[in-house]
């Protein structure tokens, strides 16, 4: 090979190797520019891209509007723009669930329990969120005129417990927009909006807020990250009442399901008012508040409390001669009565078993 | 005479150089752009945002709790929350909205402070709860 033809070979590889090059340094210079640069900025995002503590937010948000205007197809439709509807809709129970567990603001809690419901899930711990259908329960009215007691008993209560209260710190998250790589979306429709009219028939839900629309865009701006402080105040969160409303529509009750009166000789357990709450599928319900009136006074004691009797185990320890009545607070419920501690044939004191059992609207 | 064989190939780099950066540009504006996850919702496109307004009125109506209201319309970043309801209500009563929808609008742009003339009666028009 002539020397001519060697520096003509050398030549071509030194120019194959320049294009390799400048044509490396020109994806590089590419890729810096459309990722870090100028990188496609989305400004019309759909709610099922929003951080977690957003997406949350926007769920309680959903619930509460539901409990406004009772618009379960409205509350679908909108629950439909975080992703697919039953999955979002167990997303629901289970915030509803954490913040019960958490002690969180009661509204809240009431608002995620009751969209839940209206979703098809039910559950025990939720139960006591849920608005009562039926008017505050109605007592004996106490005889005027009654014997005067030998003695005047002062009720000892075996199990009691402050109310649920649990300070709501204030919750400071920052959400920071996170630029990853994923794959382009192919871009949809315009966005649009189908509103439901309330009051309207129709066979299934339609869900008219389609995901946002990737539209690439050349607009120079930051890197791409954002963040944002959210703050809620602190809010002291009261023992849960709610506030019973009238309604034709069948709600959830506790109905009596056994009224039993229990000699010592059987159990030994002496003057003890036992009582079991039940939900719906028979499972036991803690942290249910339950009330006992006597002549001159009342209390309250707690489900769950001797958790190696059952999580929706109460006792109570009556008091000798004294005619007491319970029921549970915040749901509708069947009132036991005449409950009386009595003497037994052996001399003992008769104590007393109640089962509270949750029947739900739909039974 | 190298000199003159210089310019083909400054050409040649040239040409490879904007190839491939219009090759980078078009993997990281098209084929694999940057997704963003976690984002907040001043963010939302404009038909959420207005839901979302609409739904921060109707917690407000539920539970009369401004600062909880206030709050919740502070992460739209939006430059005067008070205007911005009063004019989500008064698009609601343009495209006839429920009444339960441009009352909630209505109460929580008065309470933030927003007086509107056309949005007067529906303040006057009941308290708007279920």
């Amino acid at each position: 090979m002539s020397a001519k033809s060697r520096r003509r070979s050398g030549g071509g590889w030194v120019l194959v190797w320049i294009l390799i090059l400048a044509m490396g340094a020109g994806v590089a210079a590419g890729l810096i520019i459309s990722w870090w640069l100028w990188p496609v900025e989305y400004t019309d995002v759909s709610p099922d891209t929003l951080h977690p503590y957003h997406r949350a937010e926007y769920i309680v948000l959903i619930s509460h509007a539901y409990a406004h205007d009772t618009d379960l197809r409205r509350a679908q439709v909108r629950l439909a723009a975080l992703g697919n509807l039953g999955s979002v809709g167990v997303e629901v129970v289970t915030l509803a669930e954490q913040y019960a567990a958490q002690g969180r603001n009661v509204r809240d809690t009431q608002s995620l329990a009751r969209l839940a419901h209206a979703l098809g899930h039910r559950r025990a711990a939720l139960a006591p969120f849920m608005p009562g259908g039926a008017p505050t329960p109605t007592w004996t009215p106490w005889p005027t005129a009654t014997a005067v007691p030998t003695q005047t008993p002062t009720p000892t209560p075996t199990s009691t417990l402050p109310p649920l209260v649990t300070p709501t710190a204030t919750v400071t998250t920052p959400a920071t927009a996170t630029p990853t790589r994923a794959s382009v979306l192919t871009p949809t429709a315009n966005l649009t909006e189908t509103a439901t009219a309330r009051g309207t028939a129709t066979p299934s839900p339609t869900l008219a807020l389609p995901r946002s629309t990737r539209v690439p865009t050349v607009t120079p701006g930051p890197t791409g990250t954002s963040q944002a402080t959210a703050t809620r105040r602190p809010t002291n969160t009261p023992r849960p009442t709610l506030t019973p409303t009238i309604t034709s529509t069948p709600e959830p009750r506790f109905v009596l399901a056994r009224q039993e009166r229990r000699c010592a000789g059987e159990t030994g357990a002496g003057s003890l008012l036992r009582v079991t709450v039940l939900d719906a599928e028979g499972e036991p319900l803690p942290n249910v508040e339950l009330i006992i009136r006597w002549q001159n006074g009342e209390d309250r004691f707690y489900t769950g409390l001797k958790p190696e009797r059952g999580v929706g185990y109460a006792d109570y320890r009556l008091v000798a001669g004294q005619s007491y009545q319970v029921g549970i607070v915040g749901l509708a419920s069947d009132i036991a009565q005449e409950i009386v501690s009595d003497a037994c044939f052996d001399g003992t004191l008769a104590g007393w078993d109640l089962v509270f059992r949750l029947r739900d609207g739909a039974r | 005479m190298r000199k003159g064989r210089l310019w083909p190939l400054i050409l040649l780099a040239s040409v490879a150089l904007l190839g491939g950066m219009g090759l980078g540009l078009w993997y990281g504006w098209v084929l694999d752009p940057v997704e963003y996850r976690d984002t907040d919702v001043s963010h939302l496109a404009s038909v959420y945002r207005d839901e979302y307004v609409l739904m921060v009125g109707e917690a407000f109506v539920l539970d009369g709790d401004l600062d909880a209201a206030r709050a919740r319309l502070a992460l739209l970043d939006l430059p005067d929350p008070a205007v911005q309801v009063a004019d989500s209500a008064e698009a609601a009563l343009a495209r006839g909205a429920s009444l339960l929808d441009v009352q909630a609008l209505a109460r929580l742009a008065a309470a933030l402070g927003a007086q509107r003339e056309s949005l007067r009666p529906y303040l006057e028009a009941g308290d708007g709860t279920r």
